[in-house]
Parts: structure tokens; C-alpha cells; sequence
């Protein structure tokens, strides 16, 4: 029986058999799901202002103002997609977001993917 | 003869009162595409049943009341004309924000609650036919900005260009000077003179309303616009169709703030939501003529449950600024609220409550699962067949056999087996929450009016009314429920009791006292200048329908409010005009009685000023209430309608019952009926529950009363 | 112990325990949010109701007796904020819980206001001075003792049936002016203690027999700026609870009070078990998010709300650890108020198919640490603590969203909805000399979030109250003395993803026909935004306030526009930029307490959109295409984020092209992208920037943090 990844998020999945996360865009094997799934991704310190375009010089400028906010980026090495975008005072931690339990995943993986076919 | 048509979403009904007062009915299936056909294929049964041909009763007849959903269905179905608006810049997303609470706005209140849910309707005119103008005028009507023709020019064309076909103009403030916006039409009108596009509609919004707030004007003319073409050209269409046909008459049509008007006295926006409406407003005659001046009227159809209230000498019931389809307009339209319940509403399970039933429903296709098209959800429908209120082979006179089984495999497999009841039971649970949601919503009509609802007669209307009224009405606390004869037609017989009205209004701001500089309301002119204005304009109005001042009545209206507070109380004005400081007192006095009478003396503050916000008058052409005809009694006793019994389960009792079946039309004055029974009519069947009695009246009324308390 | 000893002991108990100076709130009644257990009573009412459609019959209508009283009191409230649905009418259990509210109005009031009801009954039942009878009206504000913030009033009324109490029938609207010492309108931006926010009404009895005293009344009339106000909807929410009362004795009449109180305990408990039930399909873990927020009322400085959810079987906990400690400004919120905010997410954005119940939060688990800024104590400032607990809500509905988005239900992932509210707020002499003090209703427009599967929808109410109106221009400008040069959506005004986040609108006010007016505004996200993404989706942009004083005044200003208005741009960064008026042009952070202002003053804000959802490299071009012809989108920003490639002339997408810029934009993100260590080694610093003035934690080291 070929293994039936479980979807956590829009572009994060399980791998109930080896029990690590995939990007589910193109498979690529992130890191054990036990784990930060952060720590498998490629990172990049965005300046918001190539976002959020400033309006004019100086603060207050309609862009977050980049010594106060930074917005850091997380890509899948394998297909490039941006899983996620975090929004932070330069050089804070970076949240620990999703921390699944994956013994109790394992446990009730028939009974979530029915609730996920509905 | 007179002849009363409601052309609805499935069926057209005609009503037709005879020079004897006999009254006969006829239904037809509705033909969208030319809704003439179904129409006169109502007035052929008509016309046989008086043994005449159509051209021959037509001939006869001097009056025919039309009302269309012809409007309804073309903004529900998004089929109208490709229009821009043009409006302020600066504001050109009023429309399509809609105040914000927009994508709530004709959505059931079940559909409300969960913003990861709200989604906006497809709008009447695309974002990009909504074109800016620069211009200003501010709220006392002077101009900031002034127009640039020129810009108004440039856009026309781009609009033009785009394909729209008819403009749209709603400018900030036009409703206090209209300067700008007149201003527009000429530019339209120089640039595309009539004979060049064809008919090529520019609707100006203080044209259609002198109501502040921009976003229900600019609707208000939209809705005009969007239906213009349906209803002047294929609403003529008819009328010269008729008049080759024999009708020397007028085509009135009726309006949804419940009166009537010739085609040229129409305008499209009032035609839509007319049917109900027209069937409500004209039932007051009815609850006249059998001594009540407090009516509630319910008309459960197959999808909806429609709650009209109609109050003697009173506008409570009215609704100035109504949801037509999804949008906010600003029309004084009747107050009609709407929950789906109706006979194909869907049955669940439900968390907190056991069972809910509706707002989805069955339809009509594939409809309940009785009705053996391949539903499979359990209905209202079905549960009344299982409980035995219905003869699966009498059903619309035969013509839609009931499958019984069908019926109680859909309720067993929904509600029965996960409940862990037995499909009796499920059945009774089902309807017992219908008719109680029934039940608080006329409860809520009523009350939020400020009404006791203990103080109304229930008329019950609909092909489910009567299915349904004891149940419903035990919700109020009502004792008595009245089955008006031609309940299944409810909105044609409504309109034989309309009567020509026109409604004119314009905002205004009058500060009647103010207590903080301790000034009272001097303008006496300026609110005189209003109204004589309005009955001017009502006796043109009237003079191009055939009638002179003197048969016009009119009684003066203000919406006024107490300082700070958003809505305002309507009241019918003491004084025709202001002259003398009385007269202000007597406005001010006749406000603080109705506020009082409406939410309690407790929750009046004298103590702040009070404004009118808007001026209306109306005027209509008074006539006699139409003629009852008293049968006489059929001498049979009651048994001779009997046609047998049928095992029927009832919610207030544990076992079956034998329960006696009647024929309607077999039932006569005087007649008595006790519960449990069923009485069976063409298209609906009265059913008397336990503890209630039902009688009929020489008129054709059957009522209901609750015996005891049980 | 002897006799002797223990009449001492008792004599000294009765002395230091039984004789309090002052009541204070009840720190065990306000951390309660479980529900009460059944009483005698209760289980009496449920085992009478033989039919269980019997509950279904009772709670139709309870809602249609609290929908029809609700509409009411908007009809005759003049409190701005009711107008447009700042209010709330519902009915408690003798016990306190509330169990039902108004399908309408501002849900999460049913979560705040239990411990209302429950002092009244603790501490003034038995106080022979006091007691509880049929007839008796009781009044409150006081956020320390329940409820979100002093400006929100609450009216109760118990409801009696035959001599017996049988439940408790409450009101709450948001008022407005409460008399703070510097600022008019209840929102006291520079009070830095309690004390400075004006007239604080812990739960207290106001009349009896339905009549209201009038010497009390004239005592709070005297404390604030607009009597008139307090006059009106005191008795505008007594009016609706007696409304209730009449209808519900007609229910108790015709059929019983045990169907009534069963009713409203079976919506309790059954609403608690079906939210755990739903919980319970969710995947055990812990999820976590932070938001920033900007502002602290007098100054600009960084503070964190930062949540963590523990979802394990049926329990979900919710922790606030490493949010921001209380500080000296209107910024604290009291922890049922934080409690609500997590109430309101479930009852507005998943599960709005279920009654407005306490029933919500006595389903969830709350570890909130003391001290924080959103666990504050009763001495603490608060009337702006909805801004905290707005900006709390950017960090909760993500943390939510990745804790259900493997099994939702019934409930749809999306990204955050924008929860600030930068309305106008004003006060002074109308051009009808009136006086006014309130707050305008631009904070209905707040965009809406992405979902994950459609955009959000643009400017469609507020995170607090579904239903929202804002409203007309023209019916403002009839009342208020302004011009509302403006009100429509820029660009770039929402967050941009897969899915874009709904976009809000851009407004402008003049102070236009009074001398004696002001214009206040308290909103965040001058620097830092108000909402994030989700899963790739990008935020919302930042709002500053714009303010133009006129050199020559309000005449400068009109004959400027009958001129023509040249260089009139209709967006606030173009104005700025370009100056087309002579006079003082400052962009700033969005909170200016609300002083006096000169005609002419022109005030122009942005209010946010929503977040957006999803990578936008993964956006429909023909979508992305459709924003940028509707002006939604700059070019910029079409070709920087979305790496669309369009034909000019034409306003059409290439889509191939626009492929070819994707696929080589995802190539630079591998080239450009680092490993999570590198990463981490550039980008650590073990304390935040000076200049940020942060408040909360910055703790490499904590668990909740990816390792460093």
C-alpha cells in the first residue's frame, strides 16, 4: 500500500510512513515532522519596502518601515514555492509555528483523512 | 367583471369578480418567456367557466390589476441591460462597498453570522462601467466643484464604447440641488440624441428619489434602469396585445407600497416584489369586513414563509428603506419578511437543537422525496405526508401522486436513525419546529413594530398556510386563525382592494426644537412650500389618469427623530400645514404619543430636540371596498361534506388517530368542524388539530379556534 | 480549641474578613469562565422537558424575543456606536452564565459580562442596603468587574416568574463619552492610570420597580461631556430589557419556566460539547504566532501579543506567554476580555452556525500569565484595550488557522481578518448647534481575509460584529460638519497572495461648517502591520494618518475647489507628494488624540484590507490581471510580488511570459534563499533595536522559538 500523505497546511504534509514533511507542491523531503519544518526550508530577509511600496522617502511612508519590520521568507529547496511569510522586528526569533504531535497523527491518520476527504 | 392577475415563480393566478359579484379563480403554469401566454391561458378558464370566450370576457371587463415578478426575476437573474453610472469622484466605490454590510443584505439572518462566509452578490453594473465626474456639491446643496462638461463628455464615451446602453447618474448631494446632475443628461442627450442609439435611458437619481443617502439612490435609479426596458416595452406590449383582444380598459399594474397606477404612472422599481405585497396591502379589506383592524398575514409557499402585518391607520408596517433582491433602496415598500420554511424546506440533524429545518430547500425540482423525482432529503412536505395530513393521491387535485415511501426512508435515513426515534416521531419533531420558527417569526414582525401580538387575527394564505396555522399560531398565542376562501391565490385577491395611490417624499432637516439654544421650528414657509408642492404634483399626477382634485385624498407624513438617534418614527402629521405655533405643538405632541405607543413611554427623552428628516405625502383615489356576496347555507349538515378518515399522528398526542377528511367545497355557512380533521381543497388542506375547532361563514371564511390551552 | 478561644477567632475573622472597605471586583468570579455547574433547579427543568423539540421551541424563541428587542434599542439608542451595531441584548442563567445572545450585534460581549450578574449575586443579594428583587435595575462599566472597556454600558434586570429569579436579562451598547480627563469620546489615549479615564461603575442597583433614579442618573450625567447621551440610552436599554421580560413572561405563561431555563442551560452545555467535539478532529500539536504592534497610545513603540495553542484530544489551551507586560497606558486588557477575543474567533469566523453562547469559551482552556498586558489587574488604564486585543487577533487567527487546517469541518482556512479600527472619532459644535462626541463608522470597512480558496471580500465589517453598516456620506454631512472629500479604495491596500486579501478603503474628511469641532483617530500600523499572511500570503501594508492644515483656512480651501480642485489626486501619498494646496502636510502615526481642530483641516486614513493567502507566484495571472486594470494593484507591486508580464496597451495578461518570470523568480528565491542556520546566524540579535521601545519577550532560547 503506497503511503497516503496527510495535508497540515497548504503546502505542508506528512508522510505518515517515514513520519517526515513534504512540500506538497513537488514532494521534496523537508525533515523529520517531529521536528521545526523551518529548519528543512530556505530562508530570506525580505526589506518590506519591495512589497509594500514605499509612497515616499523617510518613515511613514506607507511601506512598514524596515528598521522596525522585516518580512522573512520561507521556500520549499525543491520547487522554490514560499510556504510562508513572517512578519518580525529585525532579528527576533523566528516562531516555532506548528509542532504536531506526530504519534497522535499516526494514531488517528485514517480518521483525519476521512475528515480531510470531506 | 374585474379581473386580478399575480403572475409568480411557478404559477400565475387570476382572480376574476364578476358584475354579480361572483368570484372565480383559475392558475396556470407561469410562461417566462412571454408571460402574456400563461396570463391569458388563466383568463381562458376563466371565460369558459362563465361560458364566454377569452375576447368576450374581455370585453366585459373594465378593470384588470397585473402583477409582475417579470422585474424580480430579470435582477435575480442578472438579465438586464448593461448600464454605467456615473457618480462623484472620489466616490465611485460607494456602490460597489454597499455600505459595508452589503453582502448581507437580502440573505436570510441564518447567512449572516460568519464573516469567513461573507460574499458579495454579482453587482447590477461592473466596476469598470462606474465612471467618476469631477463635481461637488456639499449638504445644503451649494456647489463646491463645479462640473467639467467636458470630463462628462470623455466618459459618456467611454462608457459608450464599453457597450453600455443606459446611464445611470448619482451625484453627492443631487437630492438637495439636482443642478449637476441635470446637467449630465443634457451632455448625454447632446451627444447621443435619442433617434441616433435608439431608446437610451439616463435615469437621474433625485428623479426617482429625494431621499438622502447615496448608495440606496444610486440603487434606487440602478433598479429603475435595469428594468426599464421589461417593463415599458413588454408591459405595452401587453396592454396593446389586450386592447386587440377586446379590453378596452386600462392595464393598472400594481406597486409594491401596496396601491396602483397605469403603466405611465409606474415606475419599474415599484412593480418589483408587487405580487405579496399586493396581496397583503389588499387584505385589509378583508380583515375589515370581518371586524379587524390588526391583521397578520402568512402566505407559506414551497419555498418561503412570507409575514406581512397590516395595521388600520397606521404606517409601522411600512419599510422606507427596503432590500429588494440584495440591494438597498429607497422606496416605501410594504414590510414583508421572508424565512425559508416553506413545504420543500429540508429537514437536518442539528447539534444544539435536535432538528433545523430550512432556509435550504428541495424546490420544486427534484422537491421532496415524496414527490419521487429523485429527492433525497427529507422535507416539511414529507413529514406532513407520513403524519397523514395528506392524500398522496389527491395532491394538486390528483395531478402529483405522493409516494409515501419515499417519504419515510428519506426522514428515517436523516433525522429518525441518527436521532434514534422512529420515523413517526422524527415526522412530528420536524414539523413542530417549522411551525415554531413560523411562529417566532411573525412574532418577531409583530413585536418589533412595537405590537402585541395578541392583538392581531392570523389570516393564513398559501398552498401551506393552512397546513400549517394551527401550529404557527399556537407559537403566538393566538386563538383564532382565519382561511380566507381563494387562500391558494392569495396575492390576486389581495389586489381587487388596492387603490390608485402615488407617494411622494423628499429628506429634509427641520430641527423642531433644539434645548440647548432653546429654538423652536420657525420655517413654517419652507415645510408649507414642500406640501403644496408634493399636492400639486398629485393632482397632475391624477388629472393624466382621469381624475380631478377633488377625488383625490391625502394625508401628509413625516419620518422625525429625536436628537442622536439613527432611525426614525414615522407618523401621519396632525396638521396639513404649519401656520401657528398649535400646529408645532400638535407635530411635536402627535410624535411623542407615537414614539410612546411604539416602545413605551419609558424609553422617550423629551428632553432632547427633535427634527423631521423627510416630507411625504400621499395621495390616493378612495374607493369602495369591494362587494361581498353572503352564499347561502347549502342546507346539507355538516357529515354531507364528510369524504372518510385517515389514520393521522398529531404532535400533541401519543397515539394515532382516525381523524374525519372534509371536502372544501363541500362546506358551508354555519358549518362546525372539531379537531382533529382535514378539510381537503384543491390546492392546499386545511388541517384542525387537536384542541382546535373550525367554522365557515357565509363569505367563505373558515376560522380556527383553540378550544383549550393544551 | 476552647469555646473562649474560638468566639476570638471568630470575633477577629468577622472583624479583618466580613467588613470590606470597598467591593471590589471578585478576582475568582472574573477568572471564571467555565460554566456553573447544573443547579438543583436546572436539572429539575431539564428532566420536566419530555420533548427534546421542546428546547428547539424555547430557543427560537428566546432568539426571536432577543432579535425583536435588539432591533428596538437601535431604533431609539443615541449613542452613535448602536446605530451601526455596537450593542448587544441577551439573557444570563440566574447563575450568571450567559446563554443566549443576539444573533446580531458585538458577539464577544457574551463572553465578558458572566461575571456581572455573578458579583451582583455574591455581594449585593444579602446586603440588606441592596438585594435583588423583581423591578430592580442594575448598571455597570467597569471593565475591571467584566466587561471589554468603560465606554461599553451594561443594563440587567432580573427576570422573575412568579416570585421566583429565574434568570438575569441584559443590554450592552457601546456608548462613547465617559468623562476621561483629557480625552472627549471614551477613548482616553493619555491616561496613564485608571484614574484618568473617567466615571468607572462597578455593578451597582439603579432603581427599583422599573424606575430609574433620577439623582443617580444626574450623578453620571455630571461626570461626562454629554448627558444627554446617558439619558437617552439608559433609558433606551431599559426599555429593551423590559421588552424581553414581557415576552418572556408571556413564554413562561404559556408554557413554563422549567422549558425556559432548561432552554438556556441545554444551549449552554450543548454549545461547550459540540465546539469541543469539532475541536477534537483537529491534529494534536502545539501552534503558535506573534503580532506586532505599533503604537502605544502616546508614543510610537513595539510591543508583542504572542499566542500558543495547545491542542491535545478535546482540549485546546491557549497561552499568551511572551506577550507584552502591562504597561502605564489605556492599553491593558483585562483577561476575560482576551478570553472573548478567542470566543469571538470562533463565533464569527468558524463556527457561526452556533448559538452566541458563553457556551464558547467554557469549551477552550486559558493559561494567561499575570502581568501581562493582556491579563491586566484593576488598576490598570483600559479603555483602549480593544487595540490590544485587536491586534491580539492578527496572532490568533493564524495560530488557529494552522491548528485546523488539516480537518476544518465546517469551518474555511483563511488569513487574518485587518481588526484595527481607524475611524474617525469627533466631537464639539455641529453647523445645527448641536454638541456631539462620538466615533464614526469608517472601522465597518475593514477588509476582509483571504480564504483558501477565493479572495477576500473588500471593506465588509469589523472582526467584532458581522453586520455592520457604515452608513451614508450624505447623511453625515447632513449632521456633522464635514466634507467627505473622499472615500475609495487605493492601491496596494490589502495583502497580496495566491488569493489576495480583501482591500479597504482610503478616507477624507474636511472639518467643514464649525469653528468648534474636533477630530481624534487611535489605530496602529503607522510602521508596522496590522495583519500578517497566511502560509505564504503577504500582509497588509502600513497605514499612516495624513493631516493637511490649509495656509489660508477653509476659504483657501473652497475657492481652490471652484477653481477646479486642480492637483485634488484623491489619495493621501499623492497629496503629500505634491502638495496642490498651500498649507502644513504631515504624515504620521494613526493616533491623534481627539483635540480641536480648524476648518479646513483635511484628515485623510487609510483602514486596512486583508491578509493575503498562499504564494503569489501561484496567483491566476488573468486574476492578478483584473486587480491591476481595477487599480487594486500598482504596476509595481504587479510586477515585484506577482512577476506578471502584461501587454500595456492592450491591459492584457501574457500569461506565457508571465510563467517564464515565475519560473525565473523561483530560481532566485533558491539562489538567493539560506539554510535555516545560516540564516539564523546573520539575522539573530539577542536583543531588540533601542529605538524600538519593545515590550514583550525576545527569548532566543525559548521553546516556542526555532532553535538559534
Amino acid at each position: 500500500m503506497s503511503s497516503q500523505r496527510i495535508r497540515v497546511t497548504e503546502y505542508l504534509e506528512i508522510d505518515p510512513e517515514s513520519t517526515t514533511w513534504h512540500c506538497e507542491r513537488c514532494g521534496h523531503a523537508i525533515g523529520p515532522a517531529s521536528e521545526n519544518y523551518k529548519r528543512g526550508l530556505l530562508l530570506h530577509d525580505r526589506d518590506p519596502r519591495e512589497i509594500h511600496p514605499a509612497r515616499f522617502e523617510g518613515e511613514h511612508s506607507f511601506a512598514p518601515d524596515p528598521s522596525w519590520c522585516r518580512i522573512v521568507e520561507y521556500y520549499c529547496p525543491g520547487c522554490g514555492v514560499q510556504l510562508e511569510t513572517e512578519y518580525l522586528p529585525p532579528g527576533h526569533p523566528l516562531a516555532h509555528d506548528i509542532q504536531i504531535d506526530v504519534d497522535a497523527l499516526l494514531a488517528r491518520a485514517s480518521e483525519i483523512r476521512e475528515g480531510q476527504a470531506r | 367583471m374585474e379581473i386580478n392577475v399575480d403572475i409568480g415563480g411557478t404559477f400565475t393566478d387570476c382572480l376574476a369578480t364578476a358584475e354579480d359579484g361572483r368570484i372565480r379563480t383559475a392558475k396556470a403554469l407561469t410562461t417566462h418567456h412571454d408571460l402574456s401566454i400563461g396570463f391569458l391561458r388563466a383568463v381562458e378558464d376563466i371565460a369558459a367557466d362563465a361560458g364566454l370566450d377569452v375576447d368576450g370576457l374581455l370585453g366585459r371587463t373594465t378593470a384588470i390589476r397585473y402583477a409582475t415578478t417579470l422585474g424580480t426575476n430579470a435582477l435575480i437573474e442578472r438579465a438586464g441591460p448593461r448600464l454605467g453610472l456615473l457618480t462623484t469622484r472620489g466616490h465611485e466605490d460607494t456602490v460597489p462597498i454597499g455600505r459595508c454590510r452589503q453582502w448581507a443584505d437580502g440573505l436570510p439572518a441564518t447567512a449572516t453570522r460568519d464573516l469567513s462566509r461573507a460574499r458579495r452578490p454579482e453587482p447590477l453594473i461592473e466596476r469598470e462601467q462606474i465612471a467618476a465626474l469631477t463635481e461637488r456639491v456639499d449638504s445644503t446643496g451649494r456647489v463646491v466643484m463645479p462640473l467639467d462638461r467636458e470630463e462628462v463628455r470623455d466618459r459618456v464615451m467611454d462608457l459608450v464604447d464599453q457597450g453600455v446602453r443606459g446611464f445611470v447618474v448619482c451625484l453627492l448631494n443631487a437630492h438637495v440641488n439636482p443642478e449637476h446632475e441635470k446637467l449630465v443628461r443634457t451632455v448625454i442627450e447632446e451627444e447621443y440624441p435619442d433617434i441616433y442609439l435608439g431608446r437610451f435611458p439616463t435615469i437621474l437619481s433625485h428623479e426617482v428619489s429625494q431621499r438622502a443617502g447615496e448608495y440606496a439612490r444610486s440603487m434606487t435609479a440602478t433598479i429603475n434602469a435595469y428594468l426599464h426596458r421589461f417593463t415599458s416595452d413588454r408591459l405595452s406590449s401587453l396592454r396593446d396585445e389586450l386592447r386587440g383582444r377586446g379590453y378596452g380598459g386600462e392595464l393598472l399594474l400594481v406597486h409594491n407600497s401596496g396601491g396602483m397606477g397605469s403603466l405611465a404612472a409606474t415606475t419599474p422599481i415599484q412593480t418589483v416584489h408587487a405580487g405579496p405585497v399586493s396581496g397583503l396591502y389588499g387584505s385589509r379589506h378583508l380583515a375589515q369586513s370581518h371586524g379587524f383592524d390588526k391583521v397578520v398575514t402568512t402566505d407559506m409557499g414551497g419555498t418561503s414563509f412570507d409575514v406581512g402585518i397590516v395595521v388600520s391607520g397606521s404606517v409601522r408596517f411600512y419599510e422606507f428603506n427596503p432590500v429588494i433582491d440584495r440591494w438597498h433602496v429607497q422606496i416605501p415598500m410594504m414590510d414583508i419578511a421572508a424565512i425559508g420554511a416553506g413545504g420543500g424546506s429540508i429537514a437536518r440533524v442539528d447539534p444544539i437543537i435536535g432538528i433545523a429545518v430550512g432556509p435550504e430547500s428541495a424546490g420544486s425540482n427534484p422537491g421532496p422525496a415524496c414527490y419521487g423525482q429523485g429527492g433525497t432529503e427529507p422535507t416539511v412536505t414529507d413529514a406532513n405526508l407520513v403524519l397523514g395530513y395528506l392524500d398522496p393521491d389527491n395532491y394538486h387535485g390528483g395531478k402529483l401522486p405522493l409516494d409515501r415511501r419515499r417519504a419515510e426512508r428519506a426522514i428515517e435515513r436523516r433525522i429518525a436513525k441518527p436521532l434514534g426515534v422512529s420515523v413517526i416521531e422524527a415526522a412530528r419533531r420536524i414539523r413542530k419546529v417549522v411551525d415554531e420558527a413560523m411562529g417566532a417569526e411573525i412574532f418577531k414582525g409583530i413585536t418589533v413594530k412595537g405590537y402585541d401580538p395578541r392583538e392581531f387575527a392570523v389570516f393564513s394564505f398559501g398552498g401551506g398556510g393552512p397546513m400549517h396555522a394551527c401550529g404557527y399560531a399556537r407559537a403566538l398565542d393566538a386563538s383564532k386563525v382565519v382561511v380566507p376562501p381563494h387562500s391558494s391565490v392569495f396575492s390576486a385577491s389581495g389586489a381587487a382592494g388596492l387603490e390608485r395611490l402615488h407617494i411622494y417624499e423628499r429628506s429634509v432637516w427641520m430641527v423642531l426644537f433644539n434645548p440647548l439654544v432653546k429654538q423652536l421650528f420657525t420655517d413654517f414657509d419652507g415645510f408649507n412650500a414642500i406640501v403644496d408642492e408634493f399636492h400639486a404634483r398629485a393632482v397632475s399626477d391624477f388629472a393624466g389618469q382621469g381624475y380631478g382634485a377633488d377625488d383625490i385624498e391625502t394625508v401628509v407624513e413625516l419620518d422625525m427623530r429625536s436628537t442622536g438617534q439613527l432611525y426614525v418614527i414615522t407618523i401621519a402629521s396632525p396638521v396639513r400645514r404649519m401656520e401657528t405655533q398649535d400646529d408645532l405643538a400638535a407635530v411635536i405632541k402627535a410624535y411623542f404619543e407615537e414614539y410612546g405607543d411604539r416602545f413605551g413611554d419609558l424609553a422617550l427623552t423629551k428632553e432632547i430636540g427633535i427634527s423631521i428628516d423627510a416630507i411625504r405625502l400621499r395621495a390616493w383615489i378612495p374607493r369602495a371596498a369591494p362587494q361581498r356576496v353572503e352564499r347561502a347555507a347549502s342546507g346539507q349538515p355538516v357529515s354531507a361534506a364528510r369524504k372518510g378518515t385517515r389514520t393521522c399522528w398529531w404532535t400533541t398526542t401519543e397515539q394515532p388517530r382516525e381523524t374525519e377528511v372534509y371536502d372544501y367545497a363541500a362546506l358551508s355557512t354555519g358549518h362546525r368542524l372539531t379537531g382533529p380533521a382535514i378539510v381537503e381543497a384543491a390546492d392546499t388542506n386545511i388541517v384542525i388539530e387537536p384542541g382546535w375547532s373550525g367554522e365557515m361563514d357565509g363569505y367563505g371564511f373558515f376560522t380556527m379556534r383553540q378550544e383549550d390551552n393544551s | 480549641m476552647s469555646t473562649a478561644e474560638s468566639s476570638t477567632a471568630q470575633f477577629f475573622a468577622d472583624l479583618l474578613n466580613n467588613q470590606p472597605v470597598m467591593y471590589g471586583p471578585d478576582p475568582e468570579i472574573n477568572a471564571e469562565y467555565r460554566l456553573r455547574p447544573r443547579t438543583e433547579r436546572e436539572d429539575e427543568a431539564l428532566a420536566a422537558i419530555t420533548d427534546p423539540a421542546d428546547l428547539s421551541v424555547g430557543l427560537s424563541r428566546v432568539e426571536a424575543v432577543l432579535q425583536s428587542s435588539i432591533e428596538m434599542m437601535q431604533q431609539i439608542s443615541a449613542s452613535a456606536a448602536a446605530k451601526w451595531g455596537d450593542l448587544i441584548v441577551g439573557i444570563y442563567t440566574k447563575e450568571g452564565d450567559f446563554a443566549v445572545a443576539t444573533s446580531s450585534g458585538v458577539n464577544m460581549f457574551s463572553a465578558t459580562t458572566s461575571s456581572v450578574p455573578k458579583f451582583i449575586a455574591r455581594y449585593w443579594a444579602d446586603e440588606p442596603t441592596v438585594g435583588i428583587a423583581e423591578g430592580d435595575v442594575f448598571y455597570h462599566n467597569d471593565a475591571n468587574y467584566g466587561g471589554t472597556h468603560n465606554p461599553d454600558h451594561t443594563l440587567l434586570i432580573p427576570l422573575f416568574w412568579k416570585g421566583e429569579h429565574i434568570a438575569w436579562i441584559g443590554a450592552i451598547i457601546h456608548e462613547g463619552e465617559n468623562g476621561a480627563a483629557i480625552d472627549p469620546g471614551g477613548f482616553s489615549v493619555r491616561a496613564t492610570t485608571k484614574y484618568g479615564e473617567g466615571i468607572r461603575i462597578p455593578p451597582m442597583k439603579i432603581g427599583e420597580n422599573y424606575i430609574v433614579r433620577r439623582d443617580v442618573v444626574n450623578l453620571f450625567q455630571n461626570q461626562v461631556r454629554d448627558p444627554m447621551l446617558w439619558l437617552t440610552d439608559i433609558r433606551s436599554k431599559l426599555a429593551a430589557s423590559r421588552a424581553v421580560e414581557r415576552r418572556l413572561h408571556d413564554f413562561m405563561a404559556e408554557r413554563s419556566p422549567e422549558l425556559l431555563i432548561a432552554t438556556m442551560r441545554s444551549v449552554l452545555e450543548t454549545t461547550e460539547a459540540e465546539v469541543r467535539r469539532r475541536i477534537a478532529a483537529w491534529p494534536d500539536g502545539i501552534y503558535r504566532a506573534s503580532h506586532f504592534a505599533d503604537c502605544t497610545l502616546m508614543e510610537e513603540r513595539l510591543f508583542k501579543l504572542s499566542v500558543e495553542l495547545e491542542k491535545r484530544g478535546d482540549r485546546l489551551t491557549v497561552r499568551t506567554k511572551g506577550s507584552s507586560p502591562s504597561i502605564d497606558r489605556a492599553l491593558n486588557a483585562q483577561a476575560h476580555f482576551t478570553r472573548a477575543m478567542v470566543g469571538n474567533l470562533f463565533m464569527n469566523f468558524l463556527y457561526g452556525d452556533l448559538p452566541r453562547t458563553a457556551g464558547f469559551i467554557a469549551a477552550l482552556d486559558f493559561e494567561l500569565e499575570p502581568g501581562s498586558i493582556v491579563t491586566a489587574d484593576s488598576e490598570q488604564p483600559s479603555s483602549l484595550s480593544l487595540l490590544t486585543m485587536f491586534s491580539l487577533n492578527s496572532a490568533l487567527h493564524q495560530a488557529v488557522t494552522k491548528a485546523m487546517y488539516a480537518v476544518p469541518g465546517v469551518a474555511k482556512p483563511m488569513a487574518p481578518w485587518y481588526p484595527q479600527v481607524p475611524t474617525l472619532q469627533y466631537g464639539g459644535l455641529t453647523q445645527h448647534l448641536q454638541v456631539t462626541a462620538n466615533v464614526s463608522t469608517e472601522m465597518n470597512a475593514a477588509g476582509g481575509g483571504a480564504l483558501h480558496d477565493r479572495d477576500g471580500e473588500h471593506a465588509a465589517g469589523p472582526i467584532f460584529a458581522p453586520v455592520s453598516d457604515w452608513g451614508e456620506m450624505e447623511l453625515r454631512e447632513a449632521e456633522l460638519p464635514l466634507l467627505g472629500l473622499w472615500r475609495r479604495i487605493p492601491a496596494d491596500n490589502h495583502g497580496f497572495g495566491k488569493f489576495r486579501g480583501g482591500a479597504s478603503v482610503e478616507w477624507a474628511y474636511m472639518l467643514y461648517g464649525s469653528q468648534m469641532f474636533g477630530f481624534g483617530l487611535t489605530s496602529m500600523g503607522g510602521r508596522f502591520p496590522v495583519t500578517g499572511g497566511m502560509f505564504g500570503g503577504y500582509g497588509g501594508s502600513c497605514t499612516p494618518l495624513t493631516r493637511i492644515r490649509p495656509s489660508g483656512g477653509v476659504d483657501a480651501v473652497r475657492q481652490w475647489l471652484l477653481d477646479g480642485g486642480k492637483g485634488l489626486s484623491f489619495e493621501a501619498s499623492t497629496m503629500v507628494s505634491s502638495q496642490p494646496i498651500a498649507g502644513e502636510y504631515l504624515v504620521g502615526n494613526p493616533m491623534q488624540p481627539a483635540d480641536p481642530r480648524v476648518e479646513g483641516d483635511i484628515w485623510i486614513q487609510r483602514v486596512g484590507g486583508g491578509g493575503g493567502y498562499g504564494d503569489p507566484l501561484e496567483r491566476d495571472p488573468e486574476a492578478a490581471m483584473l486587480d491591476l486594470r481595477r487599480g487594486l494593484i500598482s504596476p509595481e507591486v504587479a510586477t515585484q510580488v506577482y512577476r506578471l508580464v502584461w501587454d500595456e496597451e492592450r491591459m492584457e495578461a501574457d500569461v506565457e511570459a508571465t510563467e517564464a518570470a515565475r519560473a525565473e523568480e523561483r530560481r532566485a528565491r533558491l539562489a538567493r534563499g539560506r539554510g535555516y542556520d545560516e540564516f539564523v546566524a546573520a539575522w539573530r540579535a539577542d536583543s531588540p533595536p533601542e529605538h524600538l521601545g519593545y515590550l514583550g519577550s525576545w527569548d532566543w532560547a525559548d521553546p516556542g522559538a526555532g532553535e538559534g
